[in-house]
């Protein structure tokens, strides 16, 4: 499965933290980032099936991937985890949970479970 | 001899608490930190306040974020001072102006870092810290 982690430059120990984080628990997930201003771009060439950003699905145009986890880099606002159109808010997320929303993600794509995109 | 960490008892891990309240980012930034030969994550906090109840721990590090909930993290150092003398202080912050930086050093940080930096940096600079 592949997994793009977007957050903004100011926040790059988050971005960084969290590929290394996740190429360590799943080995097998290819992990990718990309800063905040080149997301459309980077959505576009390497077609990750979750992306993990700062910001909401809505603002980039190529979005409509399988999963979405929206987790701002202020910890008090608000977020949104979407997987295969399924939406649920969130405030705060810990290692655990993106790894237990990503292995969902895998889980549903292998059994072709994913009925909307986000 | 070594112990579960992989440090020899003539050698003990370095201890360190780590205060951040980006939840995610403090759980990547432990795991990273943990991963470490002789660095151990011995307890984390999200608030000041939370903070403050770990400051009867022993700690030879402490990564201590600018910007938390109930306060400046700064706020925090001379408590982390009175309670562990020997402590080392790296401040991690989202931005900070040139004359921020200087009152936290005046506070006692002994290094300071913008989150701009990559994670490796900041591992690299706790065991600089350290010693190691």
């Amino acid at each position: 499965m592949r997994v793009l982690v977007a957050f903004d430059d100011t926040y790059r120990s988050y971005r960084a933290a969290i590929v290394q984080a996740i190429k360590y628990h799943r080995p097998h997930f290819v992990v990718l980032d990309a800063v905040l201003r080149e997301l459309e771009a980077a959505l576009q060439r390497f077609d990750p099936h979750a992306v993990v950003c700062s910001h909401p699905r809505a603002e980039y145009p190529s979005a409509g991937k399988e999963a979405w986890i929206e987790l701002p880099a202020e910890p008090l606002w608000s977020g949104d985890i979407c997987i295969g159109g399924e939406h649920e808010g969130v405030v705060t997320l810990v290692l655990r949970e993106v790894l237990s929303v990503l292995d969902e993600t895998e889980e549903r794509l292998r059994r072709r479970a994913l009925a909307q995109r986000c | 001899m070594l112990s579960a960490q992989g440090a020899s008892y003539d050698n003990p891990p370095v201890r360190i608490l780590l205060v951040e309240d980006h939840a995610l980012f403090r759980s990547t930034l432990a795991l990273l930190l943990g991963h470490e030969p002789e660095l151990e994550v011995v307890a984390q906090a999200g608030s000041l306040a939370e903070a403050r109840e770990a400051l009867d721990g022993l700690f030879d590090v402490a990564v201590v974020d600018l910007g938390l909930p109930d306060g400046d993290g700064s706020e925090l150092i001379g408590e982390l001072r009175q309670s562990n003398p020997g402590v080392s202080v790296l401040v991690l912050s989202a931005t900070i102006m040139p004359g921020h930086v200087d009152d936290v050093r005046k506070a006692g940080a002994n290094a300071v870092l913008t989150k701009v930096e990559t994670s490796l940096t900041i591992v690299e600079e706790v065991r600089r810290l350290a010693g190691k």
